[in-house]
């Protein structure tokens, strides 16, 4: 890393990096547009959202590049939300079923 | 020390040399702040899509007669102009790098730009421009959850959208002036690619998901 930590350059790598994200998106809005299984959709679009979330993460904002403890600092809060997430989803599963 | 020389160095002291650490390496106070302001941010957002999902997963019937649903193609064009707009900055902040100021001042007026586009986008699909917009169309604020949370997560997202076209703005009459520093344009990307992320998760859960 530089004295500023910042990641190396490079136009081409990341004009790679946005064509990846197209074409995750592309691939989101082509599988809601198609008729299929509603929780296959459902699994499809969360699991394209979440790589393409982390791919944003990762390459257009230097997450590869941080030191070791920058990334816990952003990753740990992530647990929490995911903890939430999965409490909170399987609170309201309970529900549905009563 | 002469008078004015000690006066000099009271109003601008020398800017600290920081020390490597051992978690943050050599990460600057100012990325490190703007990382904590996002994670702080980001549980907003969360709250907001957790609360969505809760009302819709709790609804039997989520959009009621009258109400018009949300148009995908249209917002997939804006999803294109956001994720641009993510290219645009860290362009940029690749300029900055090399020392290309010119570069980086026209690709930070883009990004203004593409984000200016965002925001018109949005407006005309609330409103409407050249066609009614979704308010028009029966989607009212306060008149179902669908539509309160439609627009209480949209528009939380347009606010930021909006503080980061200013936030741009004010970095890139810095780099015409040849003082905006890569450290100032690595932050200012890093807010804004945090825009364009959430907005990957908006665009899933309230657009995408609405069509299956």
């Amino acid at each position: 890393m530089t004295p500023d930590a910042h990641a190396p350059a490079g136009t081409r790598r990341y004009l790679g990096i946005f064509a990846v994200q197209v074409l995750l998106t592309g691939a989101a809005i082509g599988i809601a547009m198609i008729p299929g299984h509603p929780h296959a959709i459902f699994i499809a679009l969360i699991a394209i959202m979440i790589t393409n979330a982390a791919w944003v993460a990762l390459n257009f904002m230097h997450l590869r590049w941080e030191t070791r403890g920058l990334r816990r600092m952003v990753g740990i809060p992530l647990v929490f939300l995911a903890v939430y997430a999965i409490a909170l989803t399987l609170e309201a599963a309970w529900r549905h079923l009563q | 020390m002469s008078t004015a020389t000690s006066t000099a160095v009271l109003d601008q002291p020398p800017a600290a040399a920081w020390p490597p650490d051992r978690q943050l390496g050599t990460a600057s106070p100012a990325k490190i702040a703007m990382w904590i302001f996002l994670v702080s941010d980001g549980f907003s957002f969360f709250a907001l899509l957790l609360g969505y999902g809760i009302l819709r997963s709790g609804s039997s019937t989520w959009r009621h007669p009258g109400e018009p649903s949300l148009s995908i193609p249209f917002t997939a064009l804006l999803t294109f102009i956001l994720i641009s707009s993510s290219l645009t900055v860290v362009l940029a902040y690749d300029a900055s790098l090399r020392g290309r100021q010119r570069q980086t001042s026209a690709w930070l007026a883009a990004t203004a730009l593409l984000g200016s586009l965002f925001l018109l986008g949005q407006y005309a699909e609330y409103f409407g421009i050249l066609h009614p917009g979704l308010i028009k169309e029966g989607l009212v604020l306060g008149k179902s959850s669908y539509a309160s949370t439609f627009y209480v997560i949209t528009g939380f997202h347009g606010a930021h959208v909006l503080a980061g076209v200013i936030y741009i703005l004010f970095v890139l009459v810095y780099s015409l002036r040849g003082k905006a520093s890569t450290g100032l344009v690595e932050v200012l990307g890093l807010f804004w690619h945090f825009i364009d992320l959430v907005w990957l998760l908006v665009f899933t859960l309230v657009y995408l998901l609405q069509a299956t």
